[in-house]
């Protein structure tokens, strides 16, 4: 009986555990890119503040403040007043923290001012998802050990900085992963009632001519969606099945960079068919995992075909299988 | 705070957020923030039944015909607002006044009074039963009929 548990637990190791972050740590190569990482996310974080001390400063109806952004009620700011002050104080904390991004109080300070940016910008009955994910990952790098201080380097701070960056793509590819199960759950639901659904032919003709009138945007894409279903069909469940199997490539992280380029790509899908932009998501993506330090050095196509979720485990024990006479 | 426990922290985190970000769904607006369950676009629109707004008066100006929703946009770019985000509003106004839900209506209407303050608009609340892609397609609606109508006056 041990035994049995024993080899499962062997399978469970091999197949379902997340890389060895004590080993990449003892990698200067990794850990110089998980640093460089980190510029480039606090950079791009000046230049969002940037582009939002810039946008429009028209007085919006129905200023409904979310809990993050009370305080203007408390102080009886209106909505002009309140915009202006966390303008300000976004704007200056990423700024800060470019230079200071070392520093956990930096870092508190560009995460404080992010969530009150976004809260402000999501007070109008309907949330930003936009920038859902730059608070999260603003909010989980607050535990980066300062491991750019020499007498901070040491083997433990490594493994931590590795694995709270682990953390903030954790939980970017999660919400993917519950994107993919939402549509899963909701076609579902919707076949017990006899509808189309997610994984109908057709459905992504539904989706694209229900969402033009609504989001008034016809995207260039959008005429042949909805002339061609059975075409349109097969984008449609790609995506769904890597969305569903995105938290996947957090344990065989041999996938990420082809994740992060099919990501961006449904992204780019996304606008050209409903108009609809992920601009600072994306460019979240391309931080996190194009150059993600978890990437093998030498990643074969072989290695990518047989870490692929379901595909990959079917073809080791058929097609990519060693052969036994080698 | 040591390897071992920030590994339990972190695992207890992602799980937390899934758990939480789901159970948002059964929210009255589907999320609390800072929580989300990531529904998007999850139900595919069939043929049925929806509700809409269409614009009869703007500033004072009679719209023959009248705007529909869907050529709205550059109204509501003046005020630097998205179209989109006011549908639910709509759906919701639709539904109190096919159920008769006086304070609902008092409060949906309300909300979209505060719209176009720089002048005065008057707009009809239609049920109509569509096909999205037949109405891609023709621009018409397999039925319709107004629910209520409302005027918008800057407070």
């Amino acid at each position: 009986m041990t035994h049995i548990i024993q080899k499962h637990w062997l399978w469970v190791r091999a197949h379902l555990y997340p890389p060895s972050l004590t080993t990449l740590a003892h990698d200067n190569r990794i850990m110089e890119t998980a640093r460089v990482m980190m510029l480039y996310y606090y950079s791009f974080l000046l230049y969002l503040s940037f582009q939002y001390l810039m946008s429009s400063t028209s007085v919006r109806p129905g200023f409904e403040p979310l809990w993050p952004v009370a305080w203007a009620t408390w102080f009886s700011f209106d909505y002009a007043t309140t915009l202006a002050l966390v303008r300000t104080l976004f704007f200056v904390a990423a700024f800060v923290s470019v230079f200071f991004f070392h520093t956990r109080a930096a870092r508190i300070l560009v995460f404080l001012a992010l969530v009150q940016a976004h809260a402000l910008e999501s007070s109008f009955g309907y949330i930003n998802h936009q920038w859902y994910m730059w608070v999260y990952t603003t909010l989980i790098f607050v535990f980066l050990p300062n491991i750019w201080r020499t007498e901070k380097d040491t083997f433990e701070n490594r493994r931590l900085f590795l694995l709270v960056i682990w953390c903030a793509q954790a939980i970017v590819t999660l919400s993917y992963t519950m994107a993919g199960l939402n549509k899963m759950i909701a076609a579902y639901i919707q076949n017990l009632a006899g509808e189309i659904n997610a994984l109908s032919i057709g459905n992504f003709s539904y989706i694209v001519a229900d969402w033009i009138p609504k989001l008034q945007h016809e995207g260039l894409l959008a005429p042949w969606v909805i002339n061609n279903p059975e075409w349109a069909w097969f984008p449609f469940m790609t995506l769904v099945f890597v969305q569903t199997f995105s938290w996947w490539v957090m344990i065989r992280t041999s996938l990420q960079r082809v994740w992060a380029v099919f990501i961006f790509a449904f992204h780019i899908g996304t606008y050209l068919t409903m108009g609809i932009e992920f601009n600072p998501l994306m460019m979240l993506i391309i931080f996190l995992f194009l150059n993600s330090p978890f990437i093998p050095e030498k990643t074969s196509l072989k290695r990518i075909l047989s870490d692929l979720p379901l595909f990959g485990l079917i073809g080791r024990y058929t097609l990519l299988r060693p052969s036994k006479n080698h | 705070m040591p390897y071992s426990i920030a590994k339990g922290v972190i695992f207890s985190f992602l799980a937390m957020y899934f758990v939480l970000g789901f159970m948002t769904s059964f929210a009255q607006k589907g999320e609390v923030y800072p929580f989300f369950s990531w529904s998007l676009f999850s139900y595919t629109p069939n043929k049925g039944e929806a509700f809409t707004m269409e614009i009869t008066a703007v500033g004072g100006k009679v719209q023959n015909p009248p705007i529909a929703f869907n050529e709205t946009r550059p109204l509501f770019e003046k005020i630097s607002q998205s179209p989109t985000q006011y549908t639910p509003i709509i759906r919701d106004l639709g539904i109190a006044l096919a159920h008769n839900k006086t304070s609902a209506i008092d409060l949906l209407s309300k909300k979209l009074s505060l719209l176009f303050p720089s002048g005065r608009f008057s707009y009809d609340i239609l049920r109509i039963e569509y096909d999205p892609v037949e109405y891609w397609r023709s621009k018409t609606y397999t039925t319709h009929e107004v629910l209520g109508t409302f005027s918008g006056e800057a407070p």
